[in-house]
């Protein structure tokens, strides 16, 4: 059937080609009246061929619109969708767990940190306590402040080590 | 005219016996074609209960994971918290330590406790870091060890009422270690 209409459209673009070609030499031989009927009817033998290939695509696109829909609707196409539904499912259910144990994991070993670092500080702060006090009476004013500032110091940048070797360096200069 | 009118006739003769073919052909095939037909039917068939079967399996297996998986979780925030409790609890007890140690020798200075509770604070954090569970094990041994010296040399001050004695043992601890 598509074959046939496709052969008609191509005999109708052929017809209208030769009838131009015949009215144009008919118009050269000199037969004005017959080129006027050939030239009218050429025209609209072409329009016609247009209008019957656009018929042809619409139908076509129709056709495969149909078939593409009925073929999506299908029962065993819609089986096989909800089967690579469930598939994905579980490949993001494995993902996921994974990821909310990592998270876990993260979370736990921040709060650690957290606990150790405020327990770092607070022994620090005793150090620096104790150190100053240790310090207050044994050393000259001037030189104390400086000692008390460079402490102060180490405490903020949380180098407990550096005070103790601070104080041991105050102690034994002086 | 009669040559148009028999080119005519001629032609449609033709179509007439193609049309015949055709329809003897499928007269001819007609039974191969409702079979195959049948075949395809159940075949779609069987491909469909094939699918739905995989997908109610795959749905059941789903259910099942989810519950474990709930229950994984569930497991595994339970035994962070529980870990993260005894880290808690184990750095108490090691500022206990200090503290105990410093009411039991009143004259030890600030930076040999400090030394001290920061080399059990090592340990603890060794044992904690270490994912090896035998190594975490040596690791945990060695810290009792050095909790065990810390208080036996408390119980050694408050008997001993010496005021200018050292935590000898907690000492030799950290020397050997080091």
């Amino acid at each position: 059937m598509l074959k046939t209409t496709l052969y008609a459209v191509l005999g109708l673009f052929a017809g209208a080609m030769l009838l131009f070609v015949a009215g144009f030499i008919l118009a050269h031989i000199g037969l004005s009246l017959v080129t006027a009927l050939l030239y009218a009817i050429a025209p609209k033998l072409l329009l016609l061929a247009f209008a019957v290939m656009l018929l042809v695509l619409v139908v076509l696109s129709m056709r495969a619109l149909t078939v593409g829909l009925v073929h999506y609707f299908r029962r065993e196409a819609r089986a096989m969708r909800q089967l690579l539904r469930l598939q994905i499912r579980r490949r993001d259910d494995g993902q996921r767990q994974w990821l909310e144990k990592r998270q876990i994991h993260y979370r736990s070993l921040l709060q650690r940190q957290k606990l150790r670092v405020a327990n770092d500080k607070k022994h620090s702060r005793q150090l620096l306590k104790a150190i100053t006090s240790e310090l207050q009476g044994q050393l000259p004013r001037n030189v104390y402040k400086q000692v008390r500032r460079q402490l102060k110091q180490l405490h903020k940048q949380a180098n407990p080590q550096g005070m103790l070797a601070l104080r041991d360096q105050v102690l034994c200069r002086f | 005219m009669s040559i148009l009118k028999r080119w005519f006739s001629q032609g449609l003769q033709w179509w007439r016996e193609q049309s015949d073919e055709q329809l003897r052909w499928r007269l001819a095939r007609h039974q191969d074609e409702s079979a195959l037909r049948q075949a395809r039917v159940l075949a779609e068939q069987a491909l469909v209960e094939q699918l739905k079967k995989q997908s109610q399996q795959l749905e059941h297996e789903l259910a099942i994971s989810a519950a474990k998986n709930s229950t994984e979780l569930a497991m595994v925030k339970i035994q962070y918290q529980q870990d993260l409790k005894d880290y808690q609890q184990y750095l108490a007890s090691l500022d206990k330590l200090k503290l105990s140690l410093q009411a039991s020798y009143a004259h030890l200075p600030e930076a040999v406790a400090f030394t001290i509770h920061h080399h059990a604070k090592r340990l603890l954090h060794q044992m904690w870091d270490e994912s090896d569970p035998g190594e975490k094990l040596k690791m945990e041994v060695q810290l009792i060890k050095f909790m065990t010296a810390v208080h036996e040399d408390s119980l050694s001050a408050l008997s001993l009422d010496d005021s200018e004695a050292l935590p000898q043992k907690t000492l030799a601890f950290i020397d050997g270690e080091v």
